[in-house]
């Protein structure tokens, strides 16, 4: 059985293993200037004052909303059209036979 | 006229199916949907059953005939098992039309859209 | 053991079967001898597969006629075709009952647990059990009409299993609206059989394959066909009922519902190239199958982009997912008349296609447990609610990542192989197919980091102060999963050269498929 046919999965992994060790032995050097329980320690926010630990955490519905935003025209019609009524799932089914008959006829025909 | 008769049944399978999805697309009852889906299946057994059929065929219940041609009896043996697994998704369709009017007090899919989008 | 071989076939499916009727009998006696029966029977069923693969691989096609003298005698003396069940499994059968046959081992171990609270667990693996029955059946008959019994099997008893916690209405509704499309669904193919046995007098696979003449009633019977088999495995834009009925769906079950689903893709490719084939108009209809699977691929991803309660998140990828796999299959169906083109880029794109769906059987089946997980021991589906697990629930967070990983095609993680496959080939074949494909894949990767984020990381939440890791038997079911993604990832060649060509090649191989059944050739 050949090693590296289509994709070697074990090349990623040698590299991954080398990367880690330099890092590692790169951080057990440490930083000269780090003195432990002053500031230096402390979570920087850009200046702001840190807020309470809970509030910290970002919840998902903030996430990518500049994204959805931006995607509006897209969204509103498509998750309009998940109604949720079993009339309409039935409807798309059989659309769905008929668009492909359909087309499979029409094509043949041509 | 044979010829109109015999294509009878297939003018019925067409009709009953356009009923059928007729019902199924616009009837927002979900007992009435329910009998649509029926309908649609008596439609599919009518059709099977009437492609089984042959003119001057024996049913294959002899074990010799004089002469005439047994009718191989495939079609209605799906017909038969189809009659069976309509019966039971029926059930189970009316079963869980049970459930939901426990829960909710409908029976109509407008109202049971819990989940969307 | 040859006995076992030559009668593997039909075993694969009785066991499950009788374990089902069983399996209430012994839940009467003691729910842990139940438990280990149950086990027991899914392990011998995954044994039985694995020696029927095995056998396939070495000899090639199987078949096992019911009811016949030797099994290998389709044809019954003094007829032309054949009249008893036949089935027929070939490479593409062998692949989906391995995948098949481990995945419901996963799921049902993690059950054990995870099904405790519920009431009326013995018809709860009595139902799995005919799940499973279904699935199998679907990927080993050779015969149309047995094809529409499994899948009705799979439809009542997938139906049920979705609507199982009946105390959630929206458990209920899922059920009701997936048994509603599904018998619908079912009820198109037996129409579209009804058209063939018309035609040909014939209801084997095989024996209508090689009678077939693409009239006008043929290429009714195929929009029938691929319609109702394309929304029995979710693709757009009939996918409406997958969120609905998958999200609900008991914890353990959730991987089996996916097998099912590609159980019956894999029926549609089945149908396409194996009945089909090079007599329909391989360029329409293999554009509408590459249609469907990018549809899927971006309106899954991009609508799991925005949702917020976890599982459904999830299942919303197993329709994009899905469009990879129609994606790359139908690549191949479309160049399938010309042999350069196959042999360049069509062959490896539907390997890539199949690759993808072993690779989504695991993972995708590993992340909805993992997200069953998070529901058992938190009590909400609701991302917003979340935060923080990753500190308690360390096993889960660690299968997550596996998963996560895996699905956006991180590499050196199998996602990513199969992912690689459908590039390449799409590539040669229109490079703007390739292109969407990154995209959703960039988007896969978007959305699994907004769940990490939301769900693994963050202060320690106090509500879920007393959150423990799952018991191990969830543990067990995440980790042979788990384990499986890890060896396809680490040894993705010897994987595909093994099994996934093998199943490519049963479909190209029509008149391999025929000849099999009705001799000669």
């Amino acid at each position: 059985m050949p090693v590296l046919t289509f994709w070697a999965p074990i090349v990623l992994i040698i590299a991954f293993v080398i990367v880690l060790v330099v890092t590692l032995l790169y951080r057990s050097r440490g930083q000269a200037k780090f003195k432990e329980g002053t500031e230096q320690g402390e979570v920087f926010y850009s200046g702001e004052n840190v807020p309470e630990e809970l509030q910290r955490h970002v919840r998902s519905h903030n996430m990518y909303w500049g994204f959805f935003e931006a995607m509006k025209r897209y969204y509103d019609p498509t998750v309009r059209a998940h109604t949720g009524i079993v009339n309409d799932y039935l409807i798309w089914l059989l659309g769905l036979t008929a668009l492909a008959g359909v087309v499979i006829i029409v094509a043949d025909l041509l | 006229m044979s010829q109109l008769v015999l294509n009878a049944p297939f003018v019925a399978v067409a009709a009953l199916t356009c009923v059928a999805c007729y019902i199924i697309m616009t009837q927002k009852n979900l007992i009435k949907i329910v009998m649509g889906v029926v309908i649609l299946q008596g439609a599919v057994n009518l059709f099977l059953v009437t492609l089984g059929y042959r003119i001057g065929g024996v049913a294959p219940i002899y074990t010799e005939t004089s002469g005439t041609l047994m009718v191989l009896p495939v079609p209605q043996a799906l017909t038969l098992t189809n009659i069976v697994i309509g019966v039971s998704t029926t059930a189970l369709m009316l079963a869980l039309i049970v459930l939901i009017y426990r829960h909710t007090g409908e029976t109509d899919a407008e109202k049971s859209r819990r989940m969307k989008g | 053991m040859d006995a076992l071989t030559l009668h593997s076939p039909i075993l694969a499916v009785a066991i499950p079967l009788l374990a089902a009727f069983a399996t209430p009998l012994i839940g009467r006696l003691s729910s842990r001898a139940r438990d280990v029966f149950v086990i027991a029977a899914l392990a011998s069923m995954l044994f039985v597969v694995i020696l029927l693969a095995r056998d396939v691989y070495e000899v090639g096609i199987r078949i096992y006629t019911l009811g016949a003298l030797s099994p290998s005698q389709a044809i019954p003396e003094n007829h032309m075709v054949p009249v008893r069940l036949v089935f027929e499994v070939d490479g593409l059968g062998a692949l989906m009952a391995i995948i098949t046959a481990v995945v419901a081992l996963a799921g049902t171990i993690y059950s054990i647990v995870s099904i405790k609270p519920e009431t009326g667990q013995n018809r709860f693996y009595a139902l799995l059990l005919l799940l499973v029955v279904g699935i199998m059946g679907i990927q080993l008959t050779g015969d149309m009409f047995n094809l529409f019994v499994f899948l009705e099997i799979l439809s009542i008893s997938g139906a049920a299993l979705a609507a199982f916690r009946t105390r959630f209405v929206d458990a209920v509704e899922g059920g009701f609206k997936y048994l509603m499309v599904s018998t619908v669904g079912a009820l198109l193919f037996l129409l579209a059989i009804g058209i063939f046995y018309g035609q040909y007098n014939a209801l084997n696979i095989a024996a209508i394959a090689s009678a077939m003449q693409y009239t006008v009633l043929d290429q009714v019977a195929l929009a029938l066909i691929l319609a109702a088999f394309l929304m029995k495995s979710g693709a757009v834009p009939s996918h409406w009922w997958v969120p609905d009925t998958y999200t609900p769906a008991p914890a353990g079950t959730s991987p089996i519902m996916y097998a099912s689903s590609l159980a019956c893709l894999a029926a549609t490719f089945r149908m396409l190239f194996s009945l089909y084939g090079v007599q329909m108009s391989l360029a329409t209809v293999g554009w509408i199958v590459i249609i469907a699977g990018v549809l899927s691929m971006f309106v899954g991803v991009t609508m799991a982009l925005r949702q917020t309660d976890i599982k459904r998140l999830m299942v919303y990828h197993v329709i994009s997912q899905e469009g990879y796999m129609l994606l790359g299959v139908g690549v191949g169906l479309a160049v399938l008349s010309n042999p350069e083109a196959l042999a360049a880029y069509g062959r490896e794109a539907i390997a890539g296609g199949l690759f993808h769906v072993i690779n989504n059987a695991f993972f995708k089946g590993l992340l909805l447990l993992t997200a069953e997980a998070l529901f058992f021991r938190l009590g909400t589906r609701d991302l917003n609610q979340m935060g923080g697990m990753g500190r308690t629930m360390k096993w889960t967070c660690a299968f997550f990542l596996i998963g996560a990983l895996a699905i956006s095609g991180v590499p050196p993680f199998n996602g990513f192989a199969s992912k690689l496959m459908i590039y390449e080939s799409t590539y040669l074949f229109n490079p703007v197919l390739t292109i969407i494909a990154l995209i959703v894949s960039v988007m896969t990767l978007a959305s699994f980091t907004k769940v990490f984020q939301s769900a693994f990381t963050g202060p320690a939440l106090p509500q879920y102060k007393e959150v423990r890791e799952v018991p191990m038997s969830m543990k067990l079911g995440m980790g042979l999963l788990a384990a499986a993604t890890v060896f396809i990832s680490l040894f993705p060649a010897f994987v595909v050269d093994t099994i996934i060509y093998p199943a490519a090649d049963a479909l190209l191989d029509r008149s391999g498929y025929i000849s099999a059944v009705m001799g000669g050739g």
